[in-house]
Parts: C-alpha cells; structure tokens; sequence
C-alpha cells in the first residue's frame, strides 16, 4: 500500500516535469519582463504582466511567431532603480532574453533606458509617461500616451464639453507624474483662454486636503484637475464635498480604480471625468475581444488598463520580431519604428521620440462604473 | 612589530590577489553585467555600512538617518559631474571627494548641536535630518526634484568601488587603532569615564559622526555615477534602516561583521529571485532567523582576521607582543608640588543645600580622608571638584589658578583625576586599552599621522604600550594586560580604575569609596598601593570611604561633612575623640 503511493508521487512529479518541458524548448523566443510584481506600486506591476501574458497565451496558441513560441521571463523590481537595474542585467544576460517589455513606472524605467541604450536591446514600456523614458533612445518605445498630451486634452475636454472658464489644479509636488499633468493642464488652460484661479500643492501619502479644498473653493473654480493617483484622489473628492466645494473633477489616467476605494461611490457619477489609455466598455471588436479573452483568463474583467497598454506592447513587440524575420536587434528596433497596426487601445504609430500617436478616451462613473464618455483625438 | 609587517604583507597580497582575479574574471566575461551590478551595489553598501557602523557601532550613538548623508553625496557628487563635467572620467575622483565633503559639512552641521544631547537625541534628529533632505531635495529646482535627476555619467566601475571599500575599511582599521580610535570607543564604552579620563567626548563625537557622514557621502557618489539615475524617494527612512540592519547584523562594532553583512544582505534579494514572488517574505523570515540565533550579530564586535586565520591554519602560536621599553621619554612627568583649595564651596539642588560653605586645602603628597554619614555630601564634593556639578558659589583653585566652569577633561587635563563610587570601565576593552585611553591628552599623534600610521604613531604607541605596562606591573596586574576588564574579579577591577586614574599624570587624585566591597585581605593591599601611589608617583589623594580601618590607617588629615557642613577637621586621632563626629557618625 505504502509503495503504491510512493510510486503514485513519482507519477505526479513525473507529470508535473512533463507538463512543464515545453517551455524548454530550443526554438523559443524569450522575452523578458520587468515590473514591480511586490511592492507599493505592485498593483501596476500585476496588471502589465497580465495584460502581456494574456498576449503571449493567445499568440502561442495561433502557433507563435512563424513557428516559434515565445516565453516570457518576467523579473521582479519592487519599483526600486536598483533592483530594476540587476533584473534588467539578469534578463540580458542570464536569461538571454531578445527584448524587454518594461518597465513600469518611470524611475525604473528611466534608470534602465541607458543600459539599454548601450547594448541597443529593443525595449518598450506599456505604462511609463515620463519624457525622458523614450527621448533620444532610439531603440526605447510605448504604448502609452505622455502625461502633457492626456492633461492638455482635458483642458481642452472641459472648455468642449463645460465651457469652463475658472479652472483649478491639486497637485502633489513630491511626485513626479503629478507634477508633470498640473504643469502641462495649466499650460494648455492658459492657452485656451481659461483662468487658473488656483494651483494648490499637497503631497502624496497625505490624508487631509481640507486646506488647500478649503481655498479652492473661495476661488469658485467651475472645474478642478486632481493630478493625483487615485488613493489621494478618492479623498480630495470626499473632503471636497465636505468643504462645499461644488465642481466637476477631471483627472488623468492614474484615477482608474478610484471606485474601489473611495468612501461613497455617488461622489463619482457624472462629476469626475479622466482621460484614460483605453474603455473597456468601447465597442470595436478588438476591445470587445480583449475583454473577454481577458475575463477567460483571470475571471475577471481587467481593472487597471495597463493590462490594454501592455496587451498592446506585447503585439507591437511580436509583430516586429515577425515583420524582421529574425530577433537581432537592430532589425526588431527597425520594425517596430515602423510600427502601423491597431491594438485594443487603438490605432497606433510612432513619432521621432518613439512615443505613441493616438487617442484618448475620456471616462466617466455611472452607477460605480467606469464608463465610456468621447474620445478625444490629439 | 615583526607581527604587524607580517599582518600587512598578508593583507596586502590577498588584496592584489582579489582585485586580479576579479579583473581577470571580468575581461573573460565570468563576471558580466548582472553579477558586476549585485558587485557595485553589494560594495557600495559595504561603505555605507562600515560607515554607519563608525557612527552606531563604534561611537555607540543611534543614527537613523545615514541614507540622507547618502543622498547629500550623491546628489553633490552627480551634480559636480554634470555642471562642471566635460570629462567625466578624469573629474570622477574630485566629484565623488565632493560628494563626501558636501556630506560631511551637512555631518557637521547636524552633529554640532546633537552630539552635545546625550542618550536619544541623536537618533530622533537624525531621523529628522534624513526625511528634511529628501523632502528638500525633492522640493528643489537644481536637484531635479520628484522628477529625478537624470543623465549622470556612468562612470562607477570596479575598480572605483573596489578601492573605495578598501580604503574605508582600511581606515576604519587604522584610525580605529590608534588613539583617537581608542577615544571614540572609550565614549561608547562609557561616556562620563571617558571625559573623566580626560577624553574630550563632544569634540570626538562630532569627529566620529562628521567622518562617518564624509565616506556615506562618497559611497553616494558611487550610487549616482553607477544606476545613472538619482530618485529622491531611494533615500527614505527605510534605506536608513536597511545599513542599521546591516551594521546591527553584522555585529555593532564589529567592521568585518558590518562588511560581511552589507554583501549578504545586499546579494541575498537577487540569490532570491527564483522564489519569485515570496523572495521578499523569505528575505525577511531570514532576517529574523538571524537576529534570533546570533543577537549580537554574526561577529559581535569581533574581527575577522586573516592573518589570525592563517595562523590557525598552520597551527602557529601568535607571537606574543613584547616590545622594548625605551628610555625616551616623550609624555612629561609633573612633579611640580600641587595644592588644591576649596573655599566657601556649595551648590542648592532647588531649595535644597546639598553643600554649604565647605573649605577644603590639600597640600602636595598629602593623603586626606573624606568621612561622613550616608547622603553628607561626600560625593557632592568630588563632582564639584571635577565639574560634573557647577558650585552655586565659592572658589576652587588648583596651583592658584580658578578651575570652576572648566569642562571635566579640562579638568583631568589640569591634574585632578577621579574614581567613581560605583565602578566605571570600559568594559568591553582590554586591560591594557582602558590604561591607553588614559594617555590621550599625552599624545599627539594627529588623526592624518594615526590613519596612515606615521613614525608618530609607531612612537608614541610603544610609549603608551610601555608605561601603561609599566603601571599596570606596578598594581600587579601585568599579566592581564590582554583580557577584557569585564573579566577581571572585583577587587583588580578598583585597581585598574586606579591605574588608569592615574595614567593621566594627576596632580590630585580623588577616589570614590576605593574599598567598597572589598575584603580585609584586598583592603590591607588597597592600603598599601595607595601608599605606593603616593610615595611613587608624588600625588595627592583625597578619598572618601567608610572603612574606618582604612580611613584611620592611612590618611593624615579628615574632613567630616554632615548634612552638608564640615563638622570637624583634623588628624585621625583628633577626629576619632570629637563628641560632634562620634554622635553624627562613627557612634560611641
């Protein structure tokens, strides 16, 4: 009886080597991944790897890449420059990868883009807006639209769409990314006319902002750009109602997944617009194939659209190497400069700093969801 | 000193031999550009542990804020190279010389008014210090701000780091063996000892603090030049907590523990990555594995030593360290007559008079008695006289000349030298050691002379080791030259209290109950070596004590204090018959 067991583990384990081979195998094309997967930006890690994953299932299941499957090699970053500078040494050379997608936010992905500059590896990020990630590098792209270009769009959202004329900003002035939306916001409403009558800094981790609401709403704003992630965000909302302060909010993309946490979701409909890189209620057939391709998977529908940017990285990556015919990687950088395809954020092509061409969804909630308002083209 | 050459030699070849085989590794691609990055990173720690560990370790004051010198260094060194840089490669050296000076003026800055608090202080604005720099320098233009600071030349390679860590390490070695080293351990070991010893304790706290902050700024240098990239969020609390982990780890104190340490810690992630997921929790369930099997870290505050090893290697027994005593006399001996006087003397506690118009002269080679109940006052005096209290009036005057306000070391440095109650040694230190550390102010060795080990040095350590041999013969300790003085039995642990007192050439020597707890036979030797130290040594004693037997035995004049007051003077038998004496103190 005993024996029987013993050998009845053997089996398994035996199964489990089996089942695990094909990865194994010699004509696999690897390419690596960097992402914060633990950590406190974990949450934007988990959704680029899905989103990629989900990709590379699919294209392996179509018979990969003229025959070859290709393996993801995913490395965690923690969203620490210096982890991300080892993970990245790791994938190049022990793990031999042809390319990366990665990383996720931008200081990781600025501390590895000179590396990457120097072995001239094709390398390309599906969530990192910061300028600098893709300025002067030549063989470093994404997928995702830059901070200035989705906080100019909202200005120009809310004079199309409210005829706001008294706009204001919150910020927080510790944070790079929101820095970067409150400037360009400002800038394009100066543009087009409109009175920035304030421009309050907070900083991120803070719970209170009743101060700086408080003198917002002296200034009788019509609407206010909240530059913050969506913790913060869910808060300056909350505390706006608590201090009579009575606007439509706009926001950039890092506001998805503010539903989640905020106290009252009623705050949120019709009142908080954002610009965002992808709808998952859109109705093309691309989106409406990711979502369900997605839900399939992770039996859920994505929450962060990371998961759509890195979905569209992984296809832009994979299309070059297959529009190359080989993974050197002058030739991949070559091919996805000449990148002409439509992914499930939409069509997509590069401009001289390989940063995306493309539009922006603006969002809004009903009944606590996301929900599809315009897209506003550049 | 053929040991030390021999220890050099060995240290030095094995260095040459590391470097070349890690060069020979690199140009045959061995070593490639992960396992170099897990090398800069690991090495760079090591400076910034070793570093921190100068500070925590050796001084013994809590830091919590080591990452902010970090960043002040990086961030100073990045700079330089960037505005001034149009050969980054050449400038490299000064940006990173930059980096520590910069740090160590913010050192300096932050040191100056905490190093003078004493316990907690020093952690809590640290701690303070390390989150304002990050928060300045995300807040700042010049510095990038939250937006980090990009295109920093790599120019970090191994070489760099490599003799980097060498050098700090090196100098934490030699500077921690010579006498300000001593000094700054003396501190940690017990701080009012130390002043009592004559050790300048504020100015060696800023010095130590200030040289720790300069190689914490250079090792941020490294920082910058090696990832490209300076994001202030990198130079949180918690990076200051991560070099305390190490230090604490590695054992506080212990420069090799903090070397090994900083290298575990920092490659163990990376070893990690195959748990994926997990590495993060297995890092920190090992952590705590650590601290819970080895508290005091894994080398408490031993050293590795590889000469030590070799030598148990080969089975050879270290050669003893007997060194010739040389006539040459470079510390002066004073037998220039001493004379204290005490006059109107006291101090309120409150509205309390702890001490009230106490008069007190003391005439060279005399021996006096300090007599009195339980709470007269007896202690009182001797704090005042070495300025632990300030008298809220009257004069104190040794050779004519006011001592009142002087700092303690001051006063030790003027010659009047102490014991205390209840017994203050540097433990942790050798025998030997805590007789040196009493030496301090007869030296002169510079920190530069002692660092690079110049001839001053050499003499001047002969001479300590020598007298300070001499002396302990003297009290019959020399054969415990070498053991630590927490090892020592009660009554040897007074004398060395003794011998060190007066191993900075006092004048006046004052000794704080000297047969507390000791035994007829150990009371009977007390007797005689204090007569020895008198009749040798030319000093004046004055001492406190309850042992009658003692008292009466050998002192030539007593004071009695009660409540307070003087309530009789005189020679013993004077004393022994006053009515006033019998009914407050010695009973009938």
């Amino acid at each position: 009886m005993k024996n029987r067991k013993f050998f009845a583990i053997i089996i398994a384990v035996a199964l489990t080597i089996t089942m695990l081979a094909p990865a194994a195998l010699a004509d696999t094309i690897k390419i690596g991944g960097l992402a914060p997967l633990t950590g406190p930006v974990a949450q934007y890690g988990i959704a680029v790897q899905e989103g990629v994953d989900l990709y590379i299932e699919l294209l392996n299941a179509r018979g990969g890449i003229n025959g070859s499957l290709v393996e993801m090699v995913w490395e965690d970053e923690r969203g620490d420059v210096t982890e991300a500078v080892n993970a990245f040494n790791k994938l190049v050379e022990q793990d031999k990868v042809v390319a990366i997608i990665g990383s996720v936010t931008s200081g990781p992905s600025l501390a590895v883009g000179d590396q990457a500059v120097e072995i001239g590896i094709p390398i390309i990020t599906a969530s990192s807006t910061a300028f600098d990630v893709t300025y002067n590098k030549p063989n470093y792209f994404r997928t995702c639209f830059l901070d200035p270009f989705q906080a100019s769009t909202m200005a120009n959202f809310a004079r199309d769409e409210f005829g706001a004329q008294k706009v204001a900003v919150i910020y927080d002035n510790s944070n790079d990314y929101s820095l970067g939306l409150a400037e360009s916001f400002r800038a394009q409403a100066e543009a087009n006319g409109q009175d920035v009558v304030a421009y309050e800094a907070g900083a991120g981790g803070n719970v209170d902002f009743k101060a700086q609401l408080t003198n917002i709403a002296a200034q009788e704003p019509e609407v206010l750009y909240v530059a913050f992630y969506y913790t913060e965000a869910a808060l300056v909302v909350a505390q706006a109602a608590e201090v009579g302060l009575d606007v439509k909010f706009l926001g950039g993309d890092g506001i998805s997944g503010i539903e989640n946490v905020i106290s009252d979701v009623a705050l949120l409909e019709n009142s908080f617009f954002y610009s965002d890189h992808f709808a998952s209620d859109a109705t093309t057939e691309a989106v409406v194939d990711f979502i369900a391709d997605f839900t399939a998977k992770y039996g859920r529908a994505p929450t962060i659209v990371f998961s759509a940017t890195a979905y569209d990285a992984a296809l832009v990556l994979c299309e070059a190497i297959e529009a190359a015919g080989a993974t050197d990687f002058d030739a991949v950088v070559e091919a996805m400069k000449n990148t002409n395809t439509e992914g499930v954020t939409g069509k997509l092509t590069f401009d001289e700093n390989n940063n995306p061409t493309k539009s922006a969804f603006i969002m809004t909630f009903v009944d606590g969801n996301q929900t599809f308002v315009k897209q506003q083209d550049p | 000193m053929k040991k030390k050459v021999r220890s050099y030699i060995i240290n030095i070849v094995a260095l040459v031999l590391l470097y070349s085989l890690a060069m020979y590794l690199i140009g045959n691609g061995t070593i490639g550009r992960y396992y170099m990055g897990i090398i800069l990173t690991a090495g760079i720690s090591v400076v910034m542990a070793v570093s921190l560990n100068l500070t925590t370790g050796i001084l013994g004051q809590l830091a919590l804020g080591h990452a902010g010198f970090m960043a002040v260094g990086a961030y100073a060194a990045a700079l330089f190279t960037i505005h001034i840089g149009t050969e980054p490669q050449a400038i490299f050296p000064i940006s990173l010389l930059v980096g520590g000076l910069v740090a160590a003026v913010f050192g300096l800055v932050i040191g100056v008014p905490a190093l003078r608090l004493k316990g907690d202080y020093l952690a809590i604005i640290t701690l303070g210090f390390g989150e304002v720099i990050r928060i300045l320098i995300t807040n700042l233009e010049f510095t990038g701000g939250a937006r980090t600071l990009r295109g920093i030349p790599r120019v970090t390679t191994f070489s760099y780091v490599f003799v980097m860590v060498v050098l700090v390490v090196a100098v934490m070695f030699t500077l921690g063996r010579s006498r300000h080293g001593r000094a700054i351990l003396s501190i940690r070991e017990d701080e009012v000892a130390a002043e009592a010893s004559g050790i300048p304790t504020t100015y060696y706290k800023i010095f130590a603090f200030t040289l720790s902050a300069f190689f914490a700024g250079m090792a941020g240098g490294l920082f910058a030049h090696y990832v490209g990239v300076l994001d202030p969020k990198n130079f949180g609390f918690i990076r200051s907590i991560d070099y305390l982990v190490m230090v604490v780890l590695g054992g506080m104190g212990s420069i090799t523990g903090a070397v090994g340490a900083a290298i575990v810690l920092t490659a163990l992630p990376e070893l990690l990555r195959g748990f994926s997921d997990y590495r993060m929790l297995v890092y920190s369930v090992m952590l705590i594995l650590m601290m819970l099997f080895r508290p005091s870290g894994l080398l408490g505050t031993k050293e590795f030593s590889l000469t030590a090893l070799i030598d148990w290697v080969l089975r050879r027994k270290p050669e003893a360290e007997i060194e010739a005593v040389e006539a040459e006399q470079v510390f002066a001996t004073r037998h220039k007559p001493a004379l204290l006087e005490a006059r109107d003397l006291g101090i309120q506690f409150g509205g309390l008079k702890a001490l009230d118009s106490f008069e007190l002269t003391i005439e060279p080679g005399e021996i006096v008695g300090l007599i009195g109940p339980n709470g007269a006052g007896k202690t009182t005096v001797f704090n005042l006289l070495t300025n632990v209290y300030v008298p809220t009036f009257g004069s104190i005057e040794l050779e004519g000349k006011s001592v009142v306000g002087l700092p303690t070391h001051e006063i030790t440095q003027v010659g009047i030298a102490r014991t205390f109650q209840n017994i203050r040694l540097f433990k942790n230190l050798s025998v030997l050691d805590n007789v040196k550390i009493a030496y301090h102010n007869q030296m002169q060795t510079t920190p530069v002379e002692g660092t690079f080990r110049l001839p001053r040095h050499w003499r001047e350590e002969r001479l300590a080791n020598a007298r300070a041999r001499e002396l302990l013969h003297v009290f019959g300790m020399g054969e415990m030259a070498a053991k630590d003085a927490k090892n020592l039995p009660y009554g040897q642990q007074r004398k060395l209290e003794i011998a060190r007192a007066l191993a900075t050439n006092p004048k006046l020597l004052l000794l704080d109950e000297p047969a507390a707890g000791m035994n007829p036979t150990e009371t009977q030797e007390l007797m005689d070596t204090i007569r020895l130290i008198r009749d040798s040594f030319g000093v004046a004693i004055l001492l406190i004590e309850h042992d009658m037997r003692l008292v009466m035995g050998i002192c030539e004049r007593l004071v009695v204090l009660d409540y307070g007051q003087i309530i009789a003077t005189g020679t013993p038998d004077e004393v022994r018959s006053n009515p006033k004496v019998i009914g407050a103190y010695l009973g009938a």
